[in-house]
């Protein structure tokens, strides 16, 4: 155990000392502190008149824009969206008498420059569930995400209809509607870390085990007592670190501008709130937890991938660009049915995932997406590991 | 204390390496002598394990080559000896301590001792990449001596020595061999004229000479010409 330790830390700081290792990880978290950072795009123009004919015109910066939606969404935050809440959102889009706001964008300007407090519900209603929030009942609401559900549930097997239907039955009514704006940013850019990780991966590990041929040390490990399977672990665990720590540190910087931006509020909001059609019954904060490790599974799966090639072909740039081909096939080629599903492209596509209506039957009971993925994930990468091993095995020096 | 070889054969796609080469070597200094490309790394590699031989055996005091056992007590200093450019000397050695089994605090004493020993003391917190050649050189020979091995394999080890750290060298080994099997491979004669207790020569893959070697013999160059031209160094 002590000497694995020993070997541990050394094949760590073999890890480490990769220069450009640290230059692509210190790039990408350039790139995802740049794309989480709210844009400070140009301002607009908002104007709004009153019955009386008086207006008021203010340009908003990108900031205050958000900035108001943040306020009236916390105002709100705690409501459940019920027929009440659906009248007061009714009446903010008229103006609350005092407007004539004819046009969609008169209600944009009115919730900016008079009440921001139904800004939120109003862009929700209208950009995400296609509904017009100035002639939305409650049941409306909540009839027309049955038509969307049922409609997608529609091609499913009666036992399959009865999962999700059970599903939908755990999923609270009316929803409370809390501030959460964050979110959409939070899975925009998962995704695009999603299709980084390959590289970072490969970049980190490429050299883990083919490092011994170009630096020629294979002879003289292989003639040391703890060279199979202690070397081999060590090396295993230091790679495994490194991604692990790797796909965190990228998460942290992807997660962290967005808490200084909107704060850590909204967790609790339930998940139907931004997947309306989604019969899951999970929090925001559950939602974006299982996303965090998937994503920390599928770096260790990428991880996986590039200590094989590097041990299968002893090469440190093929094992360098056997991932990268990958990254780029996955978003070229299609698998077919159920199985592009499981891609990370479809996976870390919060929408499609969340949304997802597959199911894998399992003796007893139906699987969904969200609870396959992890497994497949984890016996994918324990199985790149094993030949990994197989291959460290049958490691033949260079004649 | 010996080392049995029996039949020792590498055969790679279109040339046999070694070809059925049998040998008992015991204590003492085993001068392998041969041109460039005769078998003799190929050789020492399969005597260290780290290559497996096409057919034949070999064993120390009857354990065999592929056992923990053998390479617990196994020394090797490979003739292209890799390192660590970000290590520093101490690290190198404290790493390949552990792979050969050593306790910390025993792997520890025994890396400061051999950096002692090898004059690289004063140097051994640097990284080796702010090495010289020679130093380098004798880093590999330290680390082939962590175990306090009993079978001490040397591939062409004077390699980028300069003349005085050859003769130092040389006296290293010759203490060793006392109560250490020693196999030093070299094309350089005075390497192991004076040194070797023990002399074999090897030409394309095959043993030609293997017999005891008197120190005091001075024949070993016109021997070595005979067998293989002009080709030493």
């Amino acid at each position: 155990m002590k000497t694995l330790r020993t070997l541990y830390r050394y094949e760590l700081r073999k890890l480490l000392s990769r220069r450009p290792a640290w230059i692509v990880a210190i790039l990408l978290a350039a790139i995802t502190i740049h794309t989480a950072l709210p844009s400070h795009g140009a301002g607009s123009t908002f104007s709004v008149t009153d019955r009386s004919g008086q207006t008021v015109e203010r340009v908003l910066s990108g900031a205050e824009q958000r900035a108001a939606l943040a306020e009236g969404e916390r105002r709100i935050s705690g409501q459940p969206m019920d027929e009440a809440f659906f009248r007061n959102l009714r009446a903010a889009c008229a103006g609350n008498g005092q407007y004539e706001l004819r046009e969609h964008w008169d209600q944009v300007c009115w919730f900016y420059l008079v009440d921001n407090s139904y800004l939120g519900p109003y862009s929700l209603l209208a950009y995400e569930w296609n509904l017009d929030p100035a002639t939305t009942t409650a049941e409306q609401f909540y009839q027309a995400r049955q038509e969307t559900i049922r409609a997608q549930m529609g091609p499913l097997s009666p036992d399959e209809q009865s999962f999700w239907t059970d599903m939908e039955a755990k999923v609270e009514k009316p929803f409370v509607y809390r501030y959460g704006g964050w979110y959409p940013e939070f899975l925009h850019n998962v995704y695009g870390l999603s299709s980084l990780l390959p590289l970072l991966a490969a970049v980190c590990l490429c050299g883990v085990f083919s490092d011994e041929r170009r630096v020629r040390t294979e002879s003289l490990l292989f003639s040391c007592r703890q060279s199979r399977l202690p070397l081999f672990l060590a090396k295993l665990l230091a790679g495994l670190t490194c991604a692990l720590a790797a796909s965190l540190g990228i998460l942290a910087f992807c997660v962290l501008p967005l808490v200084f931006s909107h704060g850590a509020e909204g967790f609790q909001a339930p998940l139907q709130l931004w997947e309306s059609a989604s019969s899951l019954p999970l929090t925001v904060g559950r939602a974006v937890l299982l996303m965090m490790g998937l994503l920390v599974l599928y770096a260790l799966a990428c991880g996986a991938l590039s200590m094989l090639l590097s041990v299968a072909t002893k090469n440190t740039l093929a094992a360098l660009l056997g991932p990268v081909l990958l990254m780029i096939l996955q978003a070229r080629l299609g698998l077919p049915g159920q199985a592009a599903e499981y891609l990370p492209n479809q996976l870390f596509n919060g929408t499609a995932v969340f949304r997802s209506f597959q199911l894998v039957s399992f003796p007893g009971t139906f699987l969904t997406v969200l609870q396959v993925a992890p497994v497949l994930y984890a016996v994918l990468g324990a199985g790149l590991l094993a030949l990994c091993w197989l291959c460290w095995r049958r490691w033949a020096v260079q004649g | 204390m010996e080392l049995i070889v029996r039949g020792l054969t590498k055969q790679y796609k279109d040339k046999t390496a070694v070809d059925g080469v049998s040998l008992r070597l015991t204590e003492g200094i085993n001068g392998l002598l041969g041109a460039n490309g005769a078998g003799k790394t190929t050789l020492m590699r399969m005597l260290c394990g780290v290559l497996k031989p096409t057919a034949g055996t070999i064993s120390l005091d009857g354990v065999d080559v592929s056992s923990e056992d053998y390479r617990a007590v196994l020394g090797y200093l490979p003739q292209e000896f890799g390192y660590y450019p970000d290590f520093s000397g101490m690290d190198f050695l404290l790493y390949l301590a552990a792979l050969k089994g050593l306790s910390r605090s025993h792997a520890k004493r025994k890396a400061a001792e051999l950096l002692e020993l090898t004059g690289l003391a004063h140097v051994g917190k640097k990284k080796i990449k702010t090495w010289s050649g020679g130093m380098k050189q004798r880093l590999g020979i330290a680390q082939a001596l962590l175990n306090d091995p009993r079978l001490l394999v040397v591939d062409e080890p004077t390699a980028g020595l300069d003349p005085k750290e050859r003769v130092r060298f040389r006296n290293l080994l010759a203490e060793l061999g006392r109560d250490t099997i020693v196999l030093l491979s070299t094309h350089i004669v005075s390497d192991v004229e004076h040194i070797a207790d023990h002399m074999l020569m090897m030409a394309d893959g095959h043993i030609i000479l293997d017999e005891p070697w008197d120190r005091n013999r001075t024949d070993l160059e016109e021997l070595y010409l005979k067998e293989f031209g002009g080709e030493e160094e």
